[in-house]
């Protein structure tokens, strides 16, 4: 399983991000989120929206392991175990793995929790099967 | 197959506080809102089968018609 | 303090001193947050007769406890000042991220005070707070301006920009925000322009403090749970306001030719539906909405974007103006956001002098050579450069129609389209008792949003005035802007008609504070009588008179349309008023009572 987004149903709301820095840290931080929003204005006008696509490259470059899978396949950071290195991060496809030191002392990532899907209000956000070829 | 009439938001006050009412085919939106005590000059946008329609449109077997009032613009 | 960012900023423009305070409890307990901060504000520091433009007055932006937060519609900023338009109370209400970035800066208030000896705009990252030079930016357009800040800061920073409007102390100058929010009415980007202020640039990483995370949560999804499944949520997110331009135009509520009918023959190019189909690219929304009212557009024919028209301004740039071309529309639109004016005030204003031509009291020597007839689009064009520029006829309209009415004479007092100085927003009131009533006690001047009741009229009686009608308007009056109060926006409430006993639990589990939405619109009462006493204490001669419509709507029935021959009468505007100042509370002449100052525990405020 895997997020989706179609970006054209994107309005740049942000609510996702919301739901997901309360899933991941408990916090109410929307740069604490897994997901990227790029607002392209005022030309051509649209936004484009990078999930995680549940690749696990990331997870292949960890030396500390602290990428785990959970139960339904899922990658996640394993706060405890990640020490900041930053290898993950240009490993990642879509630019959504993340490390800001001055916000948290651990990377993060999406772990498919699904809130954002619950708020997106136009349905651009969808969770489905992992398709072999990537988006 | 008798015909839907989905109503939205305040209007439900006009059928028991239910969003959906079946309706005879054959009347026109605007009778069958008339029946319902509803002023037809209140409902500004009708949508029949997701398509728009407007007040005059008779009604058919099986139909889905959407009528919103309008409760504030901006 | 669950809820808040903590801190209000004070910018001390004349000096450059930057001073932060923490927000008194005892304040956010009373006033919540954004309209309910700016009027506190108002009333305590800006004495008695100030001069709008000049160093005295202050311009204060508040975010509020839903600000920033999972909860729809959390994206609103309130802009309170003394109105350069009208010389009484400007609350002006802006969409976007910008309220956001407030919170997760820890700021709950920014004020603006005393005046830059040079332009500035005010930086803002956490807790680093600059004033920094901006006479390069200066002249620049808004567009322009923003991209360049989002080009050199990145696009975690929300910007707030005022365009030549402002620098040029437009008496309806608004400010700009990504792209395409404003906060519009009243002249607060004049303010912020007499201040030297072109932007305000702010970013914060901040998490917001609350009471109760897992309830939050919950109550929060809730609330878009609700807003997803409301029957209406379709036609609303497709259209957003212009889903009602047809049917303003089939009740006589679509303002045609300076509100000279409620009917345009153009209307159906003007409409939800075929705009959506000709130049909608995008739903652009505010933050944390899951119903976007924005829409975005392309207008091929003049090579340009702009998120927009909504209904304003297809009423007032558009039908008003006898101009039927959806892309022509927009592009007035994008002249006035790029130029910062705002779009009502512009088009009721150009609407006033398009009739002045027509009835001979202006001439092609008045209007700069311009054939201003109805349905000249480049005319449109060319004025609205002109009136952020002040130049030519732009400088007479740029003071609004109440002063350029009286300075031309001639009669054309009588269809100058405003209440207290302020225009008339996009409701045609030629019989309509309610809507007109609320825009005669709307306490911005002719605004809308306050109370926004058509739909009723038509429902129980358009012509009808009775104590139930009256009541209605006062219930919406204290009720719609609490939404400015607490920092979001109410059209969820009111396009989707989603319950708003939704909002109580997440309300408390972010703040800890339980309030219903009785007690909120106790608070809203206070709120609308404390309005009520700023417009008579900065104003000798205020009451009835004040109240009073624009005389078309008494005086002038439409000749065409679906009110042809409808028109309301003195008398029952004054009945109106009779049973409005009663049900208040207030005077005859419409000045809250001692009695009622006491009751709704006010006069320590007052004092």
């Amino acid at each position: 399983m895997r997020l989706y987004v179609d970006s054209t149903k994107c309005s740049g709301c942000n609510a996702c991000r919301v739901a997901c820095s309360l899933n991941l840290f408990s916090e109410n931080n929307p740069k604490k989120s897994a997901l990227v929003i790029e607002p392209h204005f005022p030309s051509p006008g649209v936004y484009t929206v990078k999930v995680c696509t549940q690749c696990g490259d990331c997870a292949a470059v960890c030396p500390t392991e602290a990428i785990k899978q959970d139960e339904q396949g899922a990658y996640y950071v394993d706060f405890a175990e990640c020490n900041l290195c930053e290898a993950c991060v240009p490993e990642c496809p879509e630019g959504v793995m993340f490390v800001r030191a001055e916000l948290a002392n651990t990377a993060w990532k999406c772990d498919l929790c699904g809130d954002c899907v619950t708020v997106c209000g136009t349905s651009a956000l969808w969770i489905a099967e992992k398709e072999p070829v990537a988006v | 197959m008798p015909a839907t009439l989905r109503l939205s938001g305040p209007l439900r006050d006009f059928n028991g506080g239910q969003t959906e009412v079946k309706v005879q085919a054959g009347l026109t939106v605007r009778e069958v809102l008339t029946n319902l005590g509803i002023v037809p000059e209140t409902i500004a946008v009708v949508v029949v089968n997701d398509e728009q329609g407007n007040k005059d449109y008779v009604i058919q077997e099986g139909d889905v018609v959407r009528v919103l009032a309008i409760i504030g613009g901006g | 303090m669950n809820g808040y960012g903590g801190k209000i900023l004070r910018v001390n423009l004349s000096t450059g001193t930057l001073t932060k305070e923490s927000t008194p409890a005892d304040l956010a307990r009373d006033f919540i947050g954004g309209r309910g901060f700016g009027i506190y504000f108002l009333l305590k520091e800006v004495p008695k007769g100030a001069d709008p433009l000049g160093p005295e007055n202050k311009l204060f932006i508040s975010s509020g406890p839903i600000s920033g937060m999972l909860i729809p519609g959390g994206g609103k900023c309130d802009w309170t000042t003394k109105a350069p338009l009208t010389g009484g109370y400007a609350s002006a209400s802006m969409g976007g991220h910008f309220t956001a970035e407030m919170k997760y800066a820890g700021l709950d208030s920014i004020i603006l005070e005393g005046i830059s000896p040079k332009p500035v705009y005010l930086f803002i990252d956490n807790d680093k707070v600059e004033l920094r030079d901006a006479s390069d930016l200066w002249g620049k357009n808004t567009f322009a301006v923003e991209k360049q800040f989002k080009q050199k800061l990145g696009e975690e920073y929300q910007i707030a920009v005022i365009g030549p409007g402002g620098e040029n102390l437009v008496s309806y100058a608004c400010i700009n925000h990504d792209y395409g929010r404003q906060a519009g009415r009243g002249g607060v980007g004049a303010v912020m322009g007499s201040k030297k202020v072109k932007a305000i640039v702010i970013h914060g990483t901040k998490s917001v403090p609350v009471a109760d995370v897992e309830t939050y949560r919950k109550a929060g999804q809730a609330l878009y749970k609700a807003c997803k499944e409301a029957e209406a949520w379709k036609q609303w997110t497709s259209y957003g306001t212009t889903q009602v331009v047809s049917w303003c135009d089939e009740v006589g509520a679509l303002p045609t030719r300076n509100f000279s009918a409620g009917t345009f023959e153009g209307a159906k190019t003007l409409s939800g539906p075929y705009m959506r189909e000709h130049i909608v690219i995008t739903d652009k929304g505010c933050f944390a909405c899951p119903s976007p009212c924005g829409k975005y557009s392309r207008m091929k024919k003049y090579n340009s974007n702009v998120e927009g028209p909504e209904y304003e301004t297809i009423g007032l740039c558009g039908s008003n103006l006898g101009i039927a071309d959806i892309e022509s529309v927009a592009q007035a639109n994008l002249l006035c956001d790029d130029l910062g004016i705002d779009t009502i005030s512009a088009g009721n204003a150009i609407g006033w002098a398009m009739e002045c031509y027509q009835k001979g009291i202006f001439t092609k020597k008045d209007t700069d050579g311009l054939d201003l007839k109805f349905g000249n689009v480049d005319a449109v064009f060319t004025l609205i450069k002109k009136i952020a520029r002040r130049e030519g006829l732009g400088a007479l309209l740029s003071e609004g129609v109440k002063r350029a009415s009286k300075k031309v004479g001639k009669g054309s007092e009588k269809f100058a389209i405003h209440v207290k100085g302020m225009e008339q927003s996009g409701y045609a009131t030629h019989n309509a008792t309610a809507m007109l009533l609320a825009y005669m006690t709307c306490d911005v001047g002719a605004h809308h949003n306050r109370a926004w009741a058509i739909t009723y009229d038509i429902q129980v009686g358009r012509e009808l005035v009775t104590p139930e009608k009256v009541k209605r308007v006062i219930w919406l009056q204290n009720f719609r802007p609490m939404f400015d109060v607490i920092g979001g926006c109410r059209l969820q409430w009111v396009e989707l008609d989603i319950d708003r006993d939704l909002y109580v639990p997440a309300m408390e589990a972010i703040t800890g504070i339980h309030r219903t939405w009785e007690d909120l619109e106790k608070v809203g009462e206070r709120i609308w009588n404390l309005t009520r006493l700023y417009w008579a204490r900065e104003n000798e001669d205020f009451g009835r008179t004040w109240d009073l419509p624009a005389p078309r709507f008494y005086e002038d029935p439409p000749k065409t349309g679906a009110t042809k021959g409808q028109i309301t009468s003195l008398e029952t505007v004054n009945k109106l008023l009779d049973i409005y100042y009663e049900q208040r509370g207030w005077s005859l002449d419409g000045l809250p009572t001692a009695a009622t100052i006491e009751s709704l525990g006010l006069k320590a405020v007052v004092a």
